[in-house]
């Protein structure tokens, strides 16, 4: 009987250490794999953070104002280029643009109408 | 094996306790052979206790490892895990609407071992035939004293690959941060700027680096400045700074709500990616640091409080026939009208002789009070540690009221005034600035205080619209925003007194003005006359066009629609509370 309990428990130590050494193993490699997507995770961080400063020097304000004086005709906007959708009846007659429906919420319907209006009627289409 | 061996000895054991009194033949062989036995079971024994010995150590030991991997501590997987979430030790600096205003990029930094070089020269030489601007024997010389030397902080990829394929022995490549500010000399005094070692060491910078035990690194710090108005504002001042000499020029936007500075400028600046290229005089904050006397734009607060206290209406008059003699001194007019003015014509032609009469009916103690609850007699509790107290008058009598009354023998700083102001218009409601947004939680601990009644605030809304309208701001319109404001030029103090031919010259308004939602200061230092001017170089030629400019361009990034005069009128003329008004006709504000 002893012999089979201590026959028994050699087979367990054995399997116990088997398993114990895959689990390691286990272990070992998931933790290299950790390793590696962190490693890859701050690279990529540190990508987007050098392309997210690099988009934001980009689109400086005053970097695009120069380019858009030297590229383009385009100026700030002034006040009199918005207006409601019945000072633009008042100033240009009932232009097709105001008559249509909008979808638009009522605060900002009339500047948008206003700009589909100088777009012309197909935009409205 | 080991089990056979114990079983045969047992007998051979049984023997050898057996007593013989007369040993028989072969007795002595016997005993010779059960000595030998007796030694293998003693041996025997022993190595069975080993292997038990063996047996526990090896179990126990896997025991307890098994125990501490199953309820041990697992801090040293997580810390490893949080250790590769550096994304830059200090939070990123953006604007209210997400730009960014300070970042860290990681850069490459080239560092040689001088220990592990072979040939100094050579290694110096062959870093020099990429990096063009290295002193090589310098470099040559240290590296033969076996110093550890940097060679480069922020390489490119290009020098990067360059060097490493060079080959050389003791070449090492170090990851640093470095902050970026890609804005450039954008909102330069309010980002501030940081030196290597020391973080933070002026403006917002300077504050995110007091204040990184509370911030982590993952969220981004959110200032209250919009860098597209930042830009029209800045643009603007350069422009007539240019046009009229000046020697310097600031301005700042400040949301009268809330007390959220949109933008602040303070020309000549400097590019906080090179802070030290730019003189010490472009580094300071004028806006927030510097004080002037900041002249009539104080006559706002005089009539105000005369309103509140209820000591004048809008129809009041005051007779500014003649100088008005305050014991010792004589109160001109600068552009006299020589005649009775009303309330509001006192505040319109800008009458030194009427403020300083509102002033003596206001009296001494009144004054400071008001002046007190607008935050014109303390430091401004702000995020900038560029900052300074007013300097009040040390002896306050009836001269000095008379004279504080139109801005002279008091220094503020610019944005003391822009926060005083904001309270004349906005409903009487005064709020200390801020320079990080507010959002959630980060709101509110900041003071705000009712200085003055909805109705007082309503009669200066009307009365400084005059000013702009029939007063001497007419330049200063801006069709459809209705600004209201007050143009101010003072002379400069020098030794002894004021020099007539040195001047500031500031409008501070406010749009739209019939529900303000900005309040916007516009100041140059010394601006000259030019053309166009008529020899003058007073607020209303220089500042009062500038703001006008300003308001057309910043309004629609502001969110402001324009109104027309039959919706302004009824604002203006309206019974209804500013913030109702304000609520009904800016639903588009941002």
């Amino acid at each position: 009987m002893i012999r089979i309990t201590t026959i028994f428990l050699c087979l367990l130590l054995a399997v116990a250490a088997a398993g114990r050494y895959r689990a390691e193993e286990e272990v070992r490699n998931t933790r290299s794999d950790i390793r590696e997507i962190e490693t890859d995770m701050v690279k990529e961080r540190r990508a987007i953070q050098m392309l997210r400063a690099e988009v934001a020097y980009l689109e400086n304000p005053e970097r695009l104002a120069k380019i858009a004086d030297a590229k383009t005709a385009l100026r700030p906007t002034e006040s009199r280029q918005i207006m409601t959708a019945d000072e633009f009846v008042a100033s240009f007659g009932d232009a097709p643009a105001v008559s249509a429906p909008t979808r638009r919420t009522p605060e900002n319907s009339d500047v948008i109408l206003h700009a589909l209006a100088m777009a012309g009627p197909a935009a409205l289409q | 094996m080991f089990f056979r061996t114990r079983r045969k000895v047992r007998p051979t054991a049984y023997l050898i306790s057996c007593a013989q009194p007369v040993q028989p033949e072969g007795a002595r062989e016997q005993v010779a052979s059960s000595s030998v036995q007796r030694r293998r079971i003693v041996r025997a024994r022993a190595r069975i206790l080993m292997c038990l010995v063996a047996f526990v150590f090896t179990f126990g030991a896997l025991g307890v490892r098994l125990a501490y991997v199953s309820f041990g501590d697992v801090a040293p997987a997580r810390a490893f895990a949080a250790a590769g979430r550096d994304g830059g030790p200090r939070p990123e600096l953006v604007d209210r609407n997400g730009a960014i205003l300070a970042t860290d990029i990681p850069m490459v930094a080239l560092e040689i071992a001088g220990r592990d070089v072979w040939d100094a020269d050579e290694t110096a030489n062959a870093v020099k035939s990429v990096l063009a601007d290295i002193d090589a024997p310098a470099l040559a010389e240290k590296l033969r004293a076996g110093r550890y030397v940097e060679v480069a902080s922020d390489l490119t990829p290009f020098e990067r690959r360059a060097i490493f394929s060079l080959g050389q022995p003791g070449v090492r490549f170090a990851t640093r941060n470095k902050r970026f500010y890609p804005q450039g000399d954008l909102g330069a005094h309010v980002v501030g700027h940081s030196e290597a070692g020391k973080g933070g060491v002026m403006g917002l910078e300077r504050y995110i680096t007091a204040e990184m035990a509370k911030a982590t690194a993952d969220a981004p710090v959110r200032a209250a400045i919009d860098v597209r108005v930042q830009q029209a504002l800045e643009q603007e001042l350069q422009a007539t700074m240019t046009q009229f000499k000046a020697l310097a020029a600031w301005g700042a936007v400040m949301d009268v709500e809330t007390g959220e500075v949109i933008a602040l400028a303070s020309l000549p600046d400097f590019d906080p990616n090179a802070p030290g290229a730019a003189p010490p005089d472009a580094r300071r904050n004028r806006a927030t640091y510097d004080r002037y006397e900041l002249g009539s734009a104080f006559k706002a607060f005089v009539g105000a409080s005369a309103l509140e206290a209820g000591l004048a209406r809008e129809d009041t008059t005051y007779d500014a026939r003649k100088p008005f003699k305050v014991a010792d001194r004589t109160i001109t007019d600068f552009h006299g009208e020589n005649r009775i003015l009303t309330f509001s014509e006192v505040i319109q032609h800008s009458s030194n002789i009427g403020a300083a009469r509102m002033a003596g009916d206001l009296g001494v103690a009144r004054q400071k009070k008001y002046l007190d609850e607008l935050g014109l007699l303390d430091a401004l509790p702000i995020e900038l540690a560029e900052n300074r107290s007013p300097q009040p008058p040390d002896k306050w009598g009836p001269v000095e009221a008379a004279t504080v009354s139109y801005g002279h023998g008091i220094s503020v700083t610019p944005l003391h005034l822009l926060a005083a102001f904001s309270a004349v218009v906005n409903g009487g409601e005064y709020h200390t600035p801020r320079f990080l947004a507010v959002d959630g939680d980060a709101s509110d601990e900041r003071a705000s205080n009712m200085v003055f009644s909805e109705e007082t605030s309503a009669i200066m809304r009307r009365v400084l619209r005059r000013v702009v309208i029939d007063g001497t701001a007419s330049k200063a319109e801006a069709q459809g925003y209705f600004p209201i404001g007050k143009s101010a030029t003072a002379d400069k103090p020098s030794a002894g007194g004021y020099n007539r031919n040195a001047r500031i010259a500031s409008f501070i308004g406010a749009a739209p003005g019939y529900a303000p939602r900005y309040a916007i200061l516009i100041s140059f230092d010394n601006p000259q006359p030019g053309e166009g001017t008529y020899g003058y170089a007073t607020a209303g030629w220089n500042a009062a066009p500038t703001f006008s400019r300003f308001v057309n361009r910043a309004a629609p990034l502001l969110g402001l629609t324009p109104v027309n005069e039959a919706v302004a009128l009824s604002a203006f003329m309206g019974a209804a509370p500013y913030r109702e008004a304000r609520a009904d006709l800016e639903p588009s504000a941002p």
